[in-house]
């Protein structure tokens, strides 16, 4: 039991997303909620990668 | 000719011989009329054929109101009287007569029950009687009709 | 037993026996690892006792190690699991702290930890506590699924039933491993409302279409959440059910048998009155027949001559004689007042010299002959009566006897029932379930129908909003992020589903092959379906799903087959531990299931707790060679019992 990720997801999440842009997105998403627990912290770190991401454009 | 009378007698004898049927509640006679209790034993004293001219009532006591005969009842004394004059037809001139000679016959039926239920188991009775009615029944439509 | 160590050190195979015979232990055992793991003991009622907080509940400390402190004094419960994985260890640990109390006075809880230690290959340790242990246990030995860890072999029943498809689909969930995604994704609908919020505060008509789309999305939460609870009610109904369907099994339903023996009795009364009535009338009936058979011969006999008498013109003819003699004498018709000539006097004088009876008696055979032709007559409806009322009372005889059948049965089905008001309380409470359950199941029925036309709804406000989003200049970037935001949230759903499918199949196809390889009938089944719902279905060659009607072996070995493909998919780590494994199944079947246990053991660690009873000679023999370890439970006293190593 560890905070790896299961590969598995990685790939299906590549498999349905059009762009790595998107996938990129979402993989850096799932890294932060695995390393961190509570609630106190996601929402403005959801923001800043969502901006970062989200500038970069299709 | 001597008065006639207005009601109907039975030796007192036979007045037990009620009360027990009445007890045992043999063919519902408690709930029965001494009319109706009286013409049962007139039957079966008519059936039985024994000559009334040995009866005799010593102490006699009324049972029922000649007024509480139906047209049914009186035509049934008269056939009686009829069949014990062996056919004599002047005897139903004589209510007089009738009346003793249904008495005697009466007394004659309430005797016959007393010695049948004596030798009868209890509760029996009634399913004798019916075999034997449907012994009757046999022999009256099968000879005679 | 206390203060022990029990190792379960592996052989050439996995595989470890307790034998003890009922309040040994074995259960305690199980327990025990419940209580570790979960903080309960669900061998011990049927209802967990989760609900209580930790001072409320029983306390655990044996009697014997109470007995032996003084007041004052503490006293701990501790159980610990060492489990090796690989080149790791994980130890579950959990205390328990008491003060001891006076005499007849319940110990003081103190105190409780639980703590989840992860060794590493290198040394180091990992300590995890609170809700990262609690995690960490869910992750290792999922709780709602723990009877596919811990197999109770009376309760064959329990396995593959309705809720358990909701159970599975849970876990499938977690050895998915994508609670991960799903946070995401419902962080990131979080996150996407948000922004729109904030894109539409200065967009008034952006405002309202927003205002619409997140009142749907409100509305399809709460209408989910509804179903879930319907679903939760739905399975506590029917655990109620099955549970109250246990305990009455074989017993009949008090109150209903006691109900139809107050109509028995009611009937049997008025038949009854109706026999009395009936036996009176017979009597009544035989009295008046009585009458007149025996007058029949007397009356037939004038009644015959009567019919002579007229024959012989002996009977006068409906005149009135006194009349006749009357006009004789005044020589004039009263009639038609004319005066009589010879040949009406003649007439006249014949007439009356025909008539040889006197006319007082001519006159009473002709009032009676009427009413004793009729009772002649009447003889043979007296006698059709009399048939028919034997008819009616034999009829009543035959109906009163069989009302008195049925009440000696319904009384002999009912004896022996002293609980009877706890019996009746029993099936009322299984009626009002019933409701409830079928109230819960409509109602999610139209909570789901309902669910269709809001999510139209909210899929029309989303499309809206969108839009709406679009053409607004001002806010471009944040309706850039929103897309974006919604774009993810579509892929996780996406692959969420996917992989969830996947490892529904993985986890069929494994259920399936290890089914088919261990089963010892090999032409009677021909699929395993784990459907869309995770219900599992298991199909014979025939065609038709018969998991209703298989053995119990047969349902403990599916339900095994089922869990070794869950350890396959998932990497559970956990043995298997089995309470009497046999005890359900018959004599026929034990040495295949013993034999299918040790093919079972090559692939995990099998732990078995047997009565000695269940450990028949056949049974000895197949594991003799085999078993690691064996064990044996010895009560030494109604309160301790001693671990014997056998081998």
């Amino acid at each position: 039991m560890n905070s790896v990720l299961n590969p598995k997801i990685i790939n299906e999440i590549k498999d349905n997303c059009d762009d790595n842009n998107l996938a990129d997105f979402i993989k850096e998403l799932l890294f932060k909620e695995a390393e961190r627990v509570g609630q106190w912290w996601w929402k403005e770190t959801y923001k800043e990668i969502l901006k970062k991401y989200s500038d970069k454009g299709v | 000719m001597a008065a006639i009378p207005d009601r109907i007698y039975i030796d007192i004898r036979d007045w037990d011989v009620i009360n027990q049927l009445e007890r045992e509640n043999y063919f519902n006679f408690s709930n029965k009329t001494r009319k109706d209790q009286f013409m049962f034993a007139l039957a079966i004293g008519v059936n039985s054929d024994l000559n009334i001219n040995s009866v005799n009532i010593e102490k006699r006591r009324e049972i029922f109101l000649t007024k509480d005969l139906s047209e049914n009842d009186k035509a049934i004394f008269y056939a009686v009287a009829i069949k014990s004059s062996n056919g004599d037809l002047n005897i139903i001139n004589d209510l007089n007569e009738v009346y003793k000679i249904v008495q005697k016959y009466a007394h004659i039926g309430f005797q016959i029950l007393y010695n049948r239920i004596k030798n009868t188991a209890y509760g029996s009775f009634e399913k004798i009687f019916e075999v034997e009615m449907a012994e009757l029944y046999n022999e009256l439509f099968l000879i005679k009709n | 037993m206390r203060n022990i160590d029990i190792d379960f050190k592996k052989d050439n195979n996995d595989l470890h026996i307790f034998i003890g015979r009922n309040g040994s232990g074995k259960t305690n055992f199980m327990n025990a690892i419940n209580w570790c793991l979960y903080a309960d003991e669900p061998h011990l009622s049927k209802n967990s006792n989760e609900e209580l907080d930790e001072s409320e509940k029983m306390p655990l400390v044996n009697l014997n190690a109470l007995s032996e402190k003084s007041p004052g004094e503490k006293v701990k419960v501790e159980v610990e699991l060492w489990i090796d994985i690989g080149s790791e260890t994980v130890v579950f640990k959990r205390t328990m702290e008491y003060q001891v109390e006076k005499i007849g006075v319940e110990p003081k809880y103190l105190d409780s930890n639980f703590e989840v230690q992860l060794h590493h290959k290198q040394g180091n340790v990992e300590f995890f506590e609170r809700e990262e242990a609690r995690d960490y246990v869910e992750r290792f030995v999922p709780k709602n699924i723990r009877e596919f860890f811990f197999f109770d072999g009376e309760r064959l029943d329990k396995y593959f039933i309705d809720s358990t498809g909701d159970k599975i689909k849970k876990n499938t969930f977690d050895i998915s491993r994508i609670d991960l995604l799903e946070k995401v994704g419902e962080r990131l609908e979080t996150l996407s409302r948000e922004l729109t919020r904030e894109a539409s505060r200065n967009n008034p008509d952006l405002e309202k279409t927003n205002e619409t789309f997140e009142k749907y999305g409100e509305a399809l939460e709460e209408i989910n959440k509804q179903i879930e609870e319907c679903n939760k009610n739905i399975t506590l109904s029917r655990n109620i059910i099955r549970d109250i369907d246990d305990y009455l099994a074989g017993i009949p339903d008090i109150e209903k048998e006691e109900n139809e023996l107050k109509i028995l009795d009611k009937k049997g009364a008025e038949k009854q009155v109706k026999y009395e009535y009936q036996k009176q009338k017979k009597q009544d009936i035989l009295m008046d027949y009585g009458i007149l058979l025996n007058l029949w011969s007397t009356i037939k006999n004038t009644v015959d001559i009567i019919n002579t008498k007229r024959e012989n013109n002996e009977l006068p003819p409906n005149i009135n004689l006194e009349l006749l003699e009357d006009i004789l004498e005044k020589g004039v018709c009263k009639v038609c007042g004319r005066a009589l000539d010879t040949i009406s006097i003649n007439k006249i004088e014949d007439t009356l010299n025909k008539i040889t009876l006197s006319s007082s008696i001519a006159q009473k055979l002709i009032e009676i002959e009427s009413p004793l032709k009729m009772l002649l007559e009447k003889v043979n409806s007296l006698k059709k009566a009399l048939e028919e009322v034997n008819k009616e009372i034999v009829d009543l005889e035959e109906e009163m006897e069989d009302i008195e059948e049925r009440k000696n049965e319904i009384n002999k089905k009912i004896s022996g029932y002293d609980d009877r008001e706890e019996i009746k309380k029993k099936y009322k409470e299984r009626l009002d379930q019933k409701e409830v359950l079928e109230s819960n199941i409509e109602r999610r029925g139209s909570l789901i129908a309902q669910k269709k036309n809001v999510e139209k709804e909210y899929d029309k406000a989303k499309e809206a909003l969108a839009k709406a989003l679009k053409m607004d200049q001002q806010i471009k970037n944040f309706t850039k992020q929103i897309e974006f935001c919604n774009k993810a949230i579509n892929v996780i759903e996406r692959s969420k589903n996917k992989i969830m499918n996947d490892v529904r199949l993985k986890i069929e196809k494994g259920t399936k092959e290890i089914f088919f390889n261990l089963i010892w009938k090999k032409d009677t089944f021909k699929d395993i379906v784990i459907d869309d719902n995770y219900n599992l279905k298991l199909y014979h060659v025939l065609d038709y799903e018969c998991l209703d009607t298989i053995s119990a072996a047969e349902r403990e070995l599916l339900a095994l087959s089922f869990t070794l493909a869950l350890h396959k998919v998932s990497g559970f780590e956990f043995p298997i531990i089995i309470d009497t494994p046999v005890a359900r199944v018959s004599d026929t079947n034990r040495e295949n299931f013993a034999k299918v246990l040790l093919k079972v053991c090559e692939m995990k660690q099998v732990i078995l707790l047997f009565t000695p009873d269940e450990f028949s000679k056949n049974i000895e023999k197949t594991f003799t060679n085999e078993v690691c370890n064996k064990y044996k439970l010895n009560p030494s006293n109604e309160r301790e019992t001693k671990l014997e190593v056998i081998i």
